[in-house]
């Protein structure tokens, strides 16, 4: 045999029953009786509509069995909530204390009010036997009984409240604004027992407001916004008449249906504000309280988001075919699309024209150009062609008429002191000459040098050759190959040959040449040879002549070896590009240098200190008519850059003035 | 001397120079082939010049040959040498190139020291010195020259000298919202100096201009030496 639970006591019962024998609450209703069916055709338009957004889920479809099975329904935030924030309640101790003064064991029997402010108080925590509010109940209904005669109609609005007190036992009311703004969980099909017009209706009411009344003695000594304990001995349907400008709740209350009645959607019917007044605003939450309940501002902000994450039904996995299961990830993690930002720049007008420019630029560079085919011959060809021809036939002319006469250059302090020396020079005494020009200068150094080697085979002065460049070596034999056409003196010298390292090579050879330069550029011993063969450091010899056509190598042999000389004369003989470089050195005072001869105007003049002759005189017109030809490439050459210059400005200056 | 008293290796030296000459004259006309083949073969000699030249007045006398024929002694002293040669000798390779390192570093280092040691005491400080001794009267006098005209030249070296010390300090006076400009006065000194600066180069282009024409004149006159004679035996 079957068995039916009842929805009250939850007692099982048989099925074939409709009340139940324990408590005589009727164990089954009808699927047509829905929480608020029961008021029939009746029922304002107004009042269906609040219904169906506030209680989107069917009364029946969260009562399933009876006190024990039941559980917490989440859904919107109850209006409750509004009313009565967390804070407006007293704590777990003081629940306790009710429930002590009002003799029901704390587990069963108390009012849950402390539940979260999302979750949905279902008539099951609700519920207060009777017995205990039945004096509130009593005295609520004496103080409304004016209000009960001025609206039948809201005797028949709450009438279902008139149900719940049957069998001792009472619901608290969802439009009270203490539970729900709607039905939905205080129409349990079960809660339902008598039609409304069963009971009077001046009796319904009353009973209906006295949870009112009890409510109002329980919190007594809170306050209604901030939920602190206050002293004032108030209770809570007195302050809250107190938010309706100084009313009680029993006078607020017809003033709201009333209006209600008249149509006024605007008044806000549950402690809201009205006219102007201040509503009954909930408390403010603690920020750590809000932060560990972050369901409730989802909750409040979406509602209806939340109801569908809460209809859905898993499709997968093990817990398919439930509702209301959480993601098992979290929001944040899923992909989104990104945000899409205008990429619009605000530019004014000269920099679009300058990012125009630049982009222009830009494409320029990548664009190849085609180089146009050059000319085979072009002005600067045939300027070219034109100055070399002319300066080849006036050296050519001039090499082989000898024209024109020019005399020799006036002896100077410079060679003449070189002169002077190599004249002082004892026979027999080691004369160091440093080859260090390339072979590219031999046209012009090769005829001072041969002079003043001339010079010194005059004197019987033995010569030892060094150089410090690689090339200086064999320039040094030919250059003595060039000397014995004139003098056949070819044992007088040893070729010491390539002194490496440089400047430091330089500096080492000045101190110990035996130990640089041990043996000649033929591989034998170069120090056995008597003339050198006490020589320890390079004072030892009677002159050093340098020859050179880099500056550079001029400048080292005075920095590094200089100083080891030791009063040692050391004359040069450099190209005409470094004489300007070398002449401070010889104008020291003290000097630097004792003398020098500088390219063809020095050899040309030491050639008449000589009195000889040689075969580089017949360079002397030629250079000297070549010198002048170029001097006047050059200042014509300038004249006409002057003159081009100068139009040139001009016609910017035409073209500015048009 | 004529063709026909010449040898064989002075012929062909003359031919050789002859062609490389003219190749390297070639260039008036503007770049090309003979001119290029001209240059490539005088740098490939030079180089190869120098590297024999580097064994046969280096490396061979000084390292090999005390290490073959040498004494013990000698045999002891080349040692280091030869193994900081070795370290040197592995910058061609990439992967041991760190070994050689630390004698480049030696060698630069050295070199450096012993360049601004010489520059300092060999040009710096005699340079200054003649400076100051350009006023010296009585080492005028006692060279026998005229003084005013030392006073001169020593006046116009002294000016010369600062004011292109003077041309090289770029300081300039700096106005709120306005561009950095020279004193008037540092613009008069500047200007001066870069006057000095200007005939400086101005001799060192017409002394170079004076070498190359000289070289030019050789030259001309090795390839009329080298026709005459066949001129004079058409004639």
């Amino acid at each position: 045999m079957s068995e039916i639970s009842c929805p009250v006591c939850g007692i099982y019962s048989d099925a074939d029953k409709e009340i139940c024998p324990f408590c005589g609450a009727q164990l089954r209703l009808s699927q047509d009786e829905s929480s608020m069916d029961y008021l029939g055709e009746e029922i304002p338009d107004w009042l269906k509509a609040i219904k169906d957004v506030d209680n989107p889920i069917s009364p029946s479809s969260h009562i399933e069995g009876g006190e024990s099975d039941r559980q917490m329904q989440q859904e919107d935030q109850p209006l409750y909530e509004t009313k009565f924030d967390r804070e407006d309640l007293p704590p777990e101790s003081e629940y306790e204390e009710i429930g002590e003064i009002d003799g029901f064991s704390q587990g069963q029997d108390r009012i849950p009010l402390e539940t979260e402010p999302n979750e949905v108080l279902d008539d099951s925590q609700l519920v207060v036997p009777s017995g205990v509010i039945g004096p509130f109940i009593q005295e609520s209904q004496e103080r409304n009984n004016s209000y009960n005669e001025d609206s039948d109609w809201l005797h028949e609005f709450e009438a279902p409240s008139d149900l719940e007190v049957k069998d001792q036992q009472t619901k608290i009311p969802e439009d009270s604004g203490l539970v729900t703004s709607s039905g939905q969980f205080l129409h349990d099909e079960e809660e339902i027992t008598q039609p409304a017009q069963e009971l009077p209706q001046g009796e319904k009411l009353e009973e209906d407001l006295k949870w009112l009344d009890d409510l109002g003695v329980a919190f007594a000594g809170y306050h209604p916004e901030t939920g602190l304990p206050v002293s004032t001995g108030k209770n809570l349907t007195s302050e809250i008449g107190d938010e309706k400008g100084g009313k009680s709740l029993e006078e607020t209350l017809p003033q709201i249906f009333s209006e209600i009645e008249t149509g006024n959607e605007e008044v806000e019917i549950f402690g809201d504000q009205v006219e102007g007044k201040p509503r009954l605003v909930p408390a403010d939450l603690p920020s750590w309280l809000k932060e560990m309940r972050p369901v409730e501002a989802v909750a409040v902000s979406s509602p209806i988001a939340a109801d569908k994450e809460l209809e859905k039904i898993e499709s997968a996995g093990p817990l398919a075919g439930l509702k209301g299961i959480l993601p098992a990830e979290p929001d944040a993690s899923q992909s989104l699309k990104p945000k899409t930002y205008s990429v619009k720049l605000h530019v004014t007008d000269e920099q679009k024209y300058q990012s125009i420019l630049l982009a222009d630029m830009v494409k320029a560079e990548g664009t190849a150009i085609p180089i146009p085919a050059s000319p085979t011959i072009t002005s600067q060809h045939l300027m070219r062609i034109g100055i070399a021809s002319l300066l080849f036939l006036i050296i050519l002319s001039s090499l082989i008429t000898g024209m024109p006469e020019v005399g020799v250059p006036a002896a100077t302090s410079d060679f003449s002191d070189v002169f002077r020396i190599i004249e002082s020079i004892q026979p027999g005494v080691p004369v160091l000459l440093a080859v260090d020009y390339n072979p590219a200068y031999s046209g012009e150094m090769d005829f001072p040098i041969s002079l003043v080697i001339n010079h010194l085979i005059r004197h019987n002065a033995y010569l030892t050759f060094v150089t410090s460049i690689s090339t200086g070596a064999i320039q040094t034999e030919r250059l003595l190959t060039l000397a014995n056409q004139e003098l056949s003196m070819p044992e007088q010298y040893t070729n010491l040959g390539f002194i490496p390292g440089g400047a430091t090579g330089l500096s080492r050879f000045a101190q110990a040449p035996k130990q640089v330069l041990p043996i000649d550029i033929k591989g034998k011993p170069a120090w056995i040879v008597p003339n050198i063969q006490g020589v320890q450091s390079i004072s030892d010899f009677s002159l050093l002549i340098v020859v050179t056509e880099n500056p550079d190598i001029a400048r080292s042999w005075i920095e590094q070896v200089v100083p080891h000389l030791a009063g040692s004369p050391i004359v040069m003989v450099v190209s005409a590009q470094a004489e300007p470089l070398i002449r401070p050195y010889y104008y020291a005072y003290p000097k630097q240098i004792q003398g020098f001869i500088s390219g063809l105007a020095g050899g040309v003049g030491y050639t008449s200190l000589l009195e000889s002759g040689s075969r580089y005189i017949n360079y002397w017109p030629a250079y000297n008519l070549s010198m002048l030809f170029a001097g006047l490439f050059i200042a014509v050459g300038g004249i006409v850059n002057l003159a081009l210059a100068y139009r040139a400005r001009q016609n910017r200056g035409n073209v500015s003035g048009k | 001397m004529s063709w026909i008293e010449m040898n064989l290796s002075e012929v062909v030296g003359l031919l050789l120079g002859l062609i490389f000459t003219l190749s390297i004259f070639s260039y008036i006309l503007g770049d090309n082939m003979m001119f290029r083949l001209a240059t490539h073969i005088f740098i490939g000699v030079a180089a190869g010049f120098a590297c024999s030249v580097a064994w046969q007045s280096v490396i061979f006398p000084q390292l090999v040959r005390p290490l073959l024929i040498g004494t013990n002694t000698e045999r002891v002293f080349v040692i280091i040498p030869l193994i900081l040669s070795v370290l040197l000798f592995m910058k061609v390779s990439r992967r041991f190139s760190f070994l050689g390192s630390p004698v480049m570093g030696f060698l630069v280092g050295t070199g450096a020291a012993v360049a601004i040691i010489g520059a300092v005491t060999g040009t710096l400080f005699p340079q200054v010195s003649a400076t100051i001794n350009l006023f010296d009267l009585q080492a005028i006098v006692h060279r026998e020259e005229n003084v005013l005209s030392q006073l001169f030249a020593g006046g116009i070296a002294l000016i010369g000298t600062l004011t292109t010390f003077a041309y090289f300090n770029f300081g300039k006076r700096t106005i709120v919202d306005q561009l950095p400009v020279r004193f008037s006065f540092q613009k008069l000194i500047a200007l001066t100096g870069q006057s000095f600066i200007a005939v400086t180069f101005g001799v060192l282009f017409a002394q170079i201009l004076s070498a190359s024409i000289v070289a030019l004149i050789e030259r001309v006159n090795f390839i009329w030496n080298l026709i005459l004679p066949f001129i004079s035996t058409l004639s």
